[in-house]
């Protein structure tokens, strides 16, 4: 059955793998050189193990047949995504995404950002993010017309510092990145063992575990990225925190659990505020914890009685000098050091308008994003 | 700001442990098919389910997101000892095939993720 499968299912997805080669852009598009580049790679690998697989006479042995599968389904889901997450942002895009990258040229400019940039969509339909083995940030559609999240291109930009390698640019940064996650590592271990030698129910226990997964595999991460953001745009990216947590953010004080990918957002806003006060931001520091306070009185938000087991303020004040370290080693700019250009300034003076000015801001922002994106 | 950033890192490390353990599992009877690359890939990772400890970000987040299907089996020793010998028996080439099939199912859990984050 499978060899008569897979003679047409892995010819029928050799043609579309080739394909998808076809509907890239002529003539190419200089924003997306490197992503096409990279699409064509994978797409030629898929097309050589397609064809070993449906042809090869050791891939035919009966004995194989299970692996053969699981190498058609490997396969397959390879070229399902370069054609829904990479090509299709290609073939999808518009004058946007060229606005989006000189934008991003200029943050990166003046941050000094150590590596390359990535390639951009604005065709992400959930929020911010990036696609880090594609290198490719998705960032919404109307993002180019407003001003109040873009702190968070910030955040985006830090995720691919964790995916080089051997890379003196990066060397600093993924020391410290390395310091933080034995240093919590270290305190929910001693919790654990604590834990174990007493009554702790064992709901905590689990709780504890949870936590410690989740700081080693990705929250320290998170964490590291959100102080970049800090770091590079200053009080802006702690306001866009607010704002996004206000806007969607769930329970505040979540408590760990399995698989989570980010931490608790109160937990999140601690090492933002106690990255401001490290930048000497202490006033604005103090505004922004104001309204958070507030903002978590009116959504009924409290923090559980053991919150700082699983987030030791103690700890993360010591995670946020190793970042800003990190930060400082990998030669980057820290807020507010004077750069040439404004936009760090621009998007801090947004936070200050949408404050201070509210009947205005809106005008405001609209002529100013019109004015940063052209 | 979402998770789909470090699913998409992490579904590139499936797909590079995945590749080369049913290449491994092909060289048993035709040795051409494994580079040595794949062989240390596999070996990396069974290693790091046998004690839990990797110098590999990649292999320990694998193998921790195989936690829950794999069990704490305590014949991974074994089964690397044949991966250093280059010599799948029976009982190795089983584990290791419940292994590919156990990748094969988280990465399929991945991309759903990625899809629905």
């Amino acid at each position: 059955m499978l060899e008569d499968y897979l003679q047409s299912a892995a010819s029928q997805l050799i043609e579309r793998a080739s394909g998808l080669k076809g509907k890239l852009p002529r003539p190419p598009r200089q924003e997306f050189e490197r992503l096409a580049t990279q699409c064509c790679d994978g797409i030629d690998c898929a097309i050589r193990e397609l064809t070993a697989l449906r042809d090869n006479a050791a891939w035919k042995k009966p004995e194989n047949a299970p692996v053969r599968l699981l190498e058609f389904r490997r396969i397959a889901s390879n070229v399902d995504r370069l054609e829904n997450e990479a090509v299709a942002p290609i073939v999808r895009s518009s004058k946007d995404e060229g606005a989006m990258v000189k934008l991003l040229y200029r943050m990166s400019n003046e941050i000094v950002y150590p590596i390359e940039l990535p390639t951009v969509s604005m065709l992400s339909q959930n929020y911010f993010f990036i696609r880090t083995d594609f290198k490719l940030m998705c960032i919404p559609l109307m993002e180019t017309q407003f001003l109040l999240h873009l702190p968070d291109v910030y955040h985006e930009l830090a995720h691919p510092l964790f995916r080089t390698q051997y890379d003196p640019r990066t060397k600093g940064w993924l020391e410290a990145f390395l310091l933080a996650k034995a240093l919590i590592y270290d305190h929910l271990r001693k919790q654990i063992v604590a834990a174990e030698s007493s009554r702790t129910p064992d709901a905590i226990m689990l709780l504890l575990m949870h936590a410690r997964e989740n700081w080693t595999c990705r929250w320290m991460e998170e964490i590291f990225c959100d102080l970049f953001g800090l770091f590079s745009v200053g009080p802006a990216f702690a306001w866009a925190h607010l704002h996004l947590h206000a806007e969607r953010g769930r329970t505040a004080f979540q408590l760990p659990q399995r698989r989570s990918s980010h931490p608790a957002d109160a937990a999140r806003m601690t090492v933002l505020l106690d990255g401001l006060v490290l930048i000497s931001e202490n006033r604005v520091a103090a505004e922004i914890e104001s309204r958070w306070r507030n903002l978590l009185a009116v959504a009924g938000q409290i923090e559980p009685a053991d919150f700082q087991r699983y987030y030791p303020d103690k700890i993360l004040r010591q995670v946020v000098e190793a970042a800003y370290d990190g930060y400082c080693k990998m030669g980057c700019r820290p807020w507010p050091q004077p750069t040439e250009d404004n936009v760090r300034s621009i998007l801090n003076d947004a936070w200050r308008k949408f404050w201070n000015s509210p009947q205005d801001f809106v005008a405001w922002e609209k002529a100013t994003a019109t004015t940063m994106f052209t | 700001m979402s998770a789909i950033g470090f699913d998409s890192c992490f579904y590139a490390r499936l797909n590079e442990f995945s590749r080369s353990l049913n290449h491994v599992l092909l060289a048993a009877d035709t040795p051409t098919f494994a580079t040595d690359n794949d062989w240390r890939q596999t070996l990396e990772l069974v290693q790091t389910l046998a004690d839990r400890s990797s110098a590999s970000l990649a292999a320990s987040s694998v193998a921790a997101s195989l936690t829950g299907r794999m069990g704490e089996k305590t014949f991974w020793a074994d089964v690397a000892n044949a991966l250093v010998a280059r010599k799948l028996d029976s009982a190795a080439k089983k584990e290791l095939s419940a292994l590919a099939w156990s990748l094969d199912d988280e990465r399929t859990a991945v991309l759903a993720r990625m899809r629905h984050a």
